[in-house]
């Protein structure tokens, strides 16, 4: 039953919904939603517990993935990102701004910090979705076998931002966790702390699919 | 940071043992990954850190080769012992209590994790403090260079202590670093710049 998945991680909640499935599956299997979602349940599964367990990762069996389904479920954690994790840790943050008085300066430059991540995140995922997706989506479509001179592959040069972005939301967490000095505000302060956590691992998957999944598999076309 | 890591691997193809193992090692508060055989690897491809094997002799001498190799990006590759006739430190006997093999497999990791963290003091060096001032107020490490007679060669290892010391990467974050540990004023940055 897919619901007791979601009583033993809870944090797989927000990855269902990128499938399109939403809490209210009473006692459904993972197959009978699979089946009633159109989702195939070896991707669904593969997916699930790669987010699950932080070592697993079964290359093989996702590189036997569909493209097509790929991108749409990063496209999905894209808009979750963009839609939920981010303002939420926008709010937070001018939260704590607005609340705390002995770290009033620390927050705010911390919400610049953030401020300017969002800004080049959006921009990156954009791009990632106008530029790199509909390429790879040209180049894996089963008539578009390319000449060699078309072959242009400087896009995936792009996947280094990756790391670029990752660091940052490693370095708000790091500066959270170990510098901070206490914070009065404890429910707010929690509250930034587990959407920071909550985003970090999450940007880490997708990064991980992205990287060692989908760049991969475009390259097998060549 | 990803030294830190602990994987244990219970390997064996006898269910029983794995569940057994299993149970013992969750309740002791360890990450544990199951492998029937050396194929199973495959699935876990980045371990890093410690990787603490449960193997028996026999699979051990078919498959050492191999795990190593494949765990190459780990720190450190170590080996507990199944058997049923075994007294060493790193064996573990399977007429063992929970408690004894608890013991055994912390013992294993706490010989590593002190092996790991005294390697340097996270404590920054006078000219550490002035590199980093200087990267907060925006200067390029030509500048730094200049600005304090040293080479960029320097300055960009001085940048790498930095980071590895304060677990820091970025310029903004080792600029809202520098304001938190007041080394810097908050006046004197442009916030506009925190990248």
């Amino acid at each position: 039953m897919l619901r007791e998945v979601i009583e033993h991680d809870s944090h797989l909640l927000p990855v269902l919904n990128r499938f399109g499935i939403k809490l209210g599956f009473g006692d459904a299997t993972i197959q009978q939603i699979c089946d009633s979602h159109n989702i195939n349940q070896e991707f669904f599964l593969a997916i699930i517990n790669v987010y699950h367990n932080e070592g697993y990762f079964p290359t093989q069996k996702l590189l036997e993935l569909d493209t097509n389904e790929i991108i749409r479920y990063l496209v999905e954690s894209h808009r979750y990102y963009k839609t939920q994790i981010i303002p939420e840790i926008e709010q937070v943050l001018s939260d704590l701004v607005q609340n705390d008085n002995s770290h009033k300066d620390i927050f705010l430059l911390l919400k610049k910090f953030f401020e300017n991540f969002k800004d080049e995140f959006n921009k990156h995922i954009e791009q990632e979705e106008t530029i790199i997706f509909t390429k790879i989506l040209e180049l894996t479509s089963a008539d578009a076998r390319l000449n060699p001179e078309e072959k242009d592959l400087s896009f995936l040069d792009f996947v280094n931002i990756h790391s670029q972005l990752d660091d940052k939301i490693n370095d708000i967490k790091n500066l959270l966790f170990r510098y901070l000095p206490p914070i009065d505000d404890v429910v707010k302060c929690n509250a930034f702390a587990m959407a920071i956590l909550r985003f970090e691992k999450d940007l880490k998957d997708h990064g991980r699919i992205e990287d060692r999944v989908l760049y991969p598999k475009v390259k097998q076309y060549l | 940071m990803d030294d830190t890591q602990i994987n244990i691997l219970i390997f064996s193809p006898s269910e029983t043992i794995q569940r057994g193992l299993s149970s013992i090692i969750s309740e002791a508060g360890f990450e544990y990954f199951l492998l029937k055989n050396a194929d199973d690897l495959f699935d876990y491809p980045h371990l890093l850190g410690l990787v603490l094997v449960m193997i028996s002799q026999e699979s051990y001498s078919e498959n050492a080769g191999f795990i190593d190799e494949f765990c190459q990006q780990a720190a450190e590759v170590s080996y507990l012992f199944l058997g049923e006739s075994l007294n060493m430190n790193n064996q573990i006997n399977l007429n063992d209590s929970a408690a004894v093999i608890q013991h055994k497999v912390q013992q294993e990791v706490n010989r590593y994790l002190d092996k790991h963290q005294v390697s340097h003091s996270r404590e920054l060096s006078r000219r550490e403090i002035e590199v980093l001032k200087l990267v907060a107020l925006g200067n390029t490490n030509k500048e730094i260079a200049d600005s304090l007679s040293i080479s960029t060669h320097t300055v960009i290892s001085h940048r790498k202590n930095l980071t590895e010391k304060t677990g820091v990467k970025t310029i903004s974050g080792l600029t809202m670093y520098a304001v938190i540990k007041q080394i810097i004023d908050i006046k004197d940055i442009n916030t506009d710049n925190l990248k």
